[in-house]
């Protein structure tokens, strides 16, 4: 069962198309797999039986010669809040426990499209409002590296079912991070793209000023391969962007000869976890071992970055939440509930002055970036936590409330509306994984997808395995 | 902030707010006011007077 999940999306997709893989045998394997790592919750439900029947359709049309799509036969998970119609959709709350979608969502329909399989949903921080995946509903989400750990979140079931192999690629939602964070802490690979680049019709809403589904995988190269599918304008949902969509796969050999990466005064390497520090020194000397070349930066209003993201992502999903608040508080978990209390209660000065400070931030970060072609910092500024810890320690003995302290460099492309990827870069000390950020000019994926894939070529951090399934 | 001015800025909102959950909103909102105000301040500039708020991003020619 292990060298089957151990391949890589790519790879799988190659050898089902070559018929030297059995969609059939693929899924079974997940399935097992998805069972043996139950107690992590990364999923909360799984196709099962109808994904086994889909795999055995697939494995027929491959053998009569027919390929749907670059997806043919592979099992994706998908996040608990975007849409699957006919199957429940709870968005990790019991809001919406009994709440069964008509239709899929755009990304559903694409993946579809392409011949992919949907193996199960996955587990989240409620409605996505929050980093932990501690959820109340539906049992919090465990670090298969340490499961005393969380995973980050939102997306935190997407990231566990990737890195436990419990799935070939998974889906996650990106609001002030909610891909890039679980990718880090899980160590696997996670792109946020520039708003509008992906459909968000079908997919229930935390920030709809910020919000974007966001591919999650072992590799930078499966990234590309699932981004390809999912890429592209979309008449169903308004804020989707006209744009023309890249050549993702074929980029990722041209590799970072040339390519300047921007590292921001006072913010890149400010404020970390010793190994934290450490390990985005090195891939910076790794990334100048494959041609690549740091620059210093200056982005000047970036202080205010964590307080701004704050008030839109409260204000905006409280405004969401209107009706539910106040017809069934007691559905919400606490945590939830308190943040979009306190949300409604913020002034729309004080939401419409965080509004320009995103336009200010991004004319000073568009600057930044025509001096360098990606930006280059953590993920996060520390590794992963115990379960239920709600304030972090940087620096020893000054603990820091847990949102912020986790929105510290996944805001600044929440913010801009820019795209952002997150690549394994070491392991601290307990052997827990740490992430670095690539942040990229509007719409240039591309530049960041092959930036991502010379640093996996140069390292072998993406293909460490958990202790629990290793 | 406290409870109490949580609790009219409940009314004001339509939002039912009892005692106990006053309090434990205040907490929150005691710690995130300050800075929403700081950079609402910021926001007030003059070199930044020229910034409409970022609600949507257009397509950005590199």
């Amino acid at each position: 069962m292990s060298e089957l999940l151990d391949r890589t999306l790519t790879d799988s997709a190659d050898l089902v198309a070559a018929r030297e893989l059995s969609p059939v045998a693929l899924m079974e394997a997940t399935l097992e797999r998805i069972a043996a790592i139950e107690g992590t919750h990364a999923y909360i439900s799984v196709a099962g039986e109808q994904a086994l029947e889909v795999a055995r359709a697939s494995k027929t049309m491959i053998d009569a010669g027919h390929r749907i799509g670059p997806l043919h036969g592979l099992p994706i998970a998908l996040k608990d809040n975007i849409d699957v119609a006919g199957e429940v959709t709870t968005a990790g709350s019991r809001v919406l426990a009994d709440h069964r979608p008509a239709a899929d969502a755009t990304v559903v329909r694409r993946l579809r499209a392409a011949g992919a399989i949907v193996v199960g949903k996955t587990n989240m921080h409620e409605f996505a409002w929050g980093g932990t995946s501690a959820n109340p509903h539906y049992g919090f989400v465990t670090n298969p590296w340490d499961t005393s750990r969380m995973p980050g979140g939102s997306s935190g079931g997407s990231g566990v079912a990737v890195a436990t192999r419990a799935c070939a690629a998974a889906l996650g939602t990106d609001t002030g991070g909610s891909v890039r964070l679980p990718s880090a802490l899980n160590g696997v690979t996670g792109l946020r793209p520039t708003i509008g680049r992906v459909s968000n019709a079908g997919v229930v809403p935390l920030a709809w000023s910020m919000d974007t589904v966001g591919p999650m995988a072992r590799t930078a190269a499966d990234c590309a391969l699932l981004f390809s599918v999912l890429a592209g304008p979309d008449p169903d949902d308004a804020g989707s962007v006209e744009h023309p969509v890249a050549d993702y796969v074929g980029a990722l050999a041209r590799g970072v000869d040339g390519i300047r990466l921007g590292v921001i005064e006072g913010y890149s390497l400010h404020h970390l976890q010793p190994a934290v520090d450490k390990a985005v020194r090195e891939a910076l000397g790794v990334f100048a071992s494959v041609g690549a070349r740091a620059v210093d930066v200056a982005v000047d209003d970036i202080e205010g970055n964590i307080s701004a993201q704050l008030t839109v992502e409260a204000a905006e999903p409280s405004t969401y939440h209107q009706r539910w608040l106040r017809e069934r508080p007691d559905d919400y978990g606490e945590d939830v509930r308190l943040l979009l209390e306190a949300g409604e209660l913020l002034l729309a000065t004080q939401y419409l002055q965080a509004q320009r400070y995103r336009a200010l931030l991004r004319r000073q970060t568009l600057a930044a970036l025509a001096h360098a072609e990606v930006l280059v910092c953590p993920t996060l500024p520390f590794t992963a936590t115990p379960l239920g810890e709600v304030t972090v320690e940087i620096d020893p003995g000054a603990p820091e409330d847990m949102l912020s302290a986790i929105m510290q460099f996944t805001g600044l492309p929440s913010l801009t509306g820019l795209p952002a990827i997150s690549v394994p870069c070491g392991f601290d000390p307990d052997g827990l994984p740490i992430g670095l950020q690539l942040i990229g000019r509007p719409f240039e994926e591309a530049t960041l997808l092959r930036a991502a894939a010379a640093f996996q070529g140069a390292t072998a951090f993406h293909e460490q395995v958990p202790p629990l399934v290793g | 902030m406290n409870a109490d001015a949580v609790t009219a800025a409940a009314v004001l909102a339509g939002l039912p707010l009892g005692e106990d959950r006053a309090a434990a909103v205040a907490d929150l909102l005691g710690a995130w006011v300050p800075a929403a105000n700081a950079l609402s301040a910021r926001m007030q500039a003059e070199e930044v007077r020229d910034l409409a708020p970022a609600t949507v991003f257009g397509p950005v020619v590199p």
